[in-house]
């Protein structure tokens, strides 16, 4: 018995002697701030798949921007360009730049959608009406998507996304100096203002598609690489 | 002739009109007029540079909020952290194949994993709002929203007709239950989601793609067929 128990000793001690010195290399490839923050992210994703509320993922890793529920992806999005807005006053910075790793709560959309209900009262109907066939809006016309479009949280993030003119409505001259004007409004006054703006790029019908879809306050969280 | 002084053409030589209006320019001491302009210049370097700047970033740039423990832990622990997290969140995530609707686009989509394999126009809630005044009633066409699962499948569904089917088109509710059955209007399946909820086939496929429905999610024919197929008792449904 002894034989065969050296044998598997001094096997197991050549093994780690062999693996030590990869095990240490694979330590110093891996940069501990780098992991540290993407942990940071996954244990507050991981809080967010344990609650009640739609959430958006943003993974800075693909990146992909997901809207998830109790830890299921329910539409994954690619990401196609990142841009960061930081307020100015006189071209005087005022942006933090550390977003990620924590809850966003209370994502609300600006400007924001609006639902009309249809009233049915069976009382106003006439011999010879026949309600089903009233021909309702498609989503394009019942909810237009704006040219640009904000989804904002509670402490001053906000995720901008723009529809593209063809999706969209509102683009144009105009519609770009109304977005200059608010934007100078938005720096000035802190109140009304973001801390930082993340510009997510995405093809225009998904930002289009996910301005009708996104539910209401949705909570964040961004994940590093 | 005229000496060497040039002649104006006559059309050019400026005429006292009776309409003519005085300007009163009024004259402004040039220290003052350093202090304006400097105030002028000053509101323009303001406006043109108050707002948001743009910097195009790359994903690396972005900084996180790291505990304090954590920053200063070494790399296998932050290696094993890692891999529990991970876990964690794939233990979370459903398995195997599940459904997405989206009320508001009207898309239905079985995934799987992290593939989609149908992606489908369905007709969701119309979120109308039906009144009874007779009794007092009312109700609202909404698709719920949340986590469902599949709890009955079933061929050739029958549509037992609630009070409402009858109350909005102005007909009398009948005592006789036998005359709320309706059949074929549902297409040629149904998957149960409790509460009078299911998704189902439809007679108006032209319709799918807008919101037209009194809760259930409506999807054509083919569609249908291959979420049937795919869909077992218990597969997630997600609602958004």
């Amino acid at each position: 018995m002894r034989g065969p128990r050296r044998t598997a000793a001094v096997l197991a001690a050549l093994l780690l002697a062999l693996g030590a010195p990869a095990l240490a290399k694979d330590d110093a490839k891996e940069d501990p701030a780098r992991l540290a923050a993407r942990n940071a992210g996954l244990a507050q994703e991981l809080e967010l798949a344990k609650g009640d509320d739609f959430y958006l993922v943003l993974d800075l890793a693909g990146p992909v921007l997901r809207l998830m529920y109790k830890g299921a992806v329910l539409r994954e999005l690619q990401v196609t360009s990142l841009g960061l807005k930081v307020p100015e006053i006189a071209f005087v910075d005022r942006g933090d730049r550390a977003i990620a790793g924590r809850i966003w709560e209370g994502g609300r959309l600006d400007p924001p959608r609006h639902r009309e209900r249809t009233v049915l009262d069976p009382s106003q109907l006439k011999e010879g009406d026949d309600p089903s066939a009233i021909i309702p809006p498609t989503p394009e016309e019942a909810y237009p998507a704006p040219h640009r479009y904000l989804i904002r949280y509670d402490g001053g993030l906000a995720l901008e996304f723009t529809t593209g003119e063809a999706a969209g409505t509102g683009g144009g001259v105009f519609s770009s100096i109304a977005d200059l004007v608010r934007d100078a409004k938005a720096a000035l006054l802190p109140s009304d203002g973001d801390r930082l703006r993340l510009e997510i790029g995405l093809a225009p019908e998904d930002a289009a598609n996910l301005y009708r879809g996104v539910p209401q306050s949705t909570r964040l969280v961004i994940l590093t690489p | 002739m005229n000496d060497g002084i040039p002649t104006v053409p006559r059309a050019y030589v400026p005429r006292r009109s009776a309409f003519a209006v005085r300007i009163a320019v009024p004259r402004v001491p040039r220290r003052r007029l350093w202090i304006v302009g400097g105030l002028v210049l000053l509101a323009v370097v303001v406006l043109l540079g108050t707002g948001y700047d743009t910097r195009a970033v790359a994903p690396s740039d972005i900084r996180a909020v790291v505990p304090e423990d954590a920053a200063s832990a070494p790399v296998s622990k932050l290696r094993a952290e890692n891999r529990k997290l991970t876990s964690y969140l794939d233990r979370l995530a459903p398995r195997g194949t599940y459904i997405v609707v989206d009320r508001t686009n009207n898309r239905l989509y079985l995934r799987d994993g992290d593939e989609v394999r149908v992606d489908a126009a369905c007709s969701a809630g119309s979120g109308a709002l039906l009144k009874d005044t007779d009794r007092d009633r009312q109700w609202v066409f909404d698709t719920p929203t949340g986590r469902f699962r599949v709890q009955k499948k079933i061929e050739d569904p029958v549509w037992k007709k609630p009070d409402w089917a009858f109350i909005e088109i102005g007909e009398p509710v009948p005592r006789d239950p036998n005359d709320r059955f309706e059949y074929g209007t549902l297409g040629e399946y149904a998957l149960y989601l409790g509460d009078g909820y299911m998704i189902h086939g439809t007679l108006y496929e032209r319709l799918l793609g807008r919101a037209v429905t009194h809760g259930c999610v409506r999807l054509g024919r083919d569609d249908l067929r291959k979420v049937y197929a795919a869909a077992r008792v218990g597969t997630p449904v997600y609602i958004y």
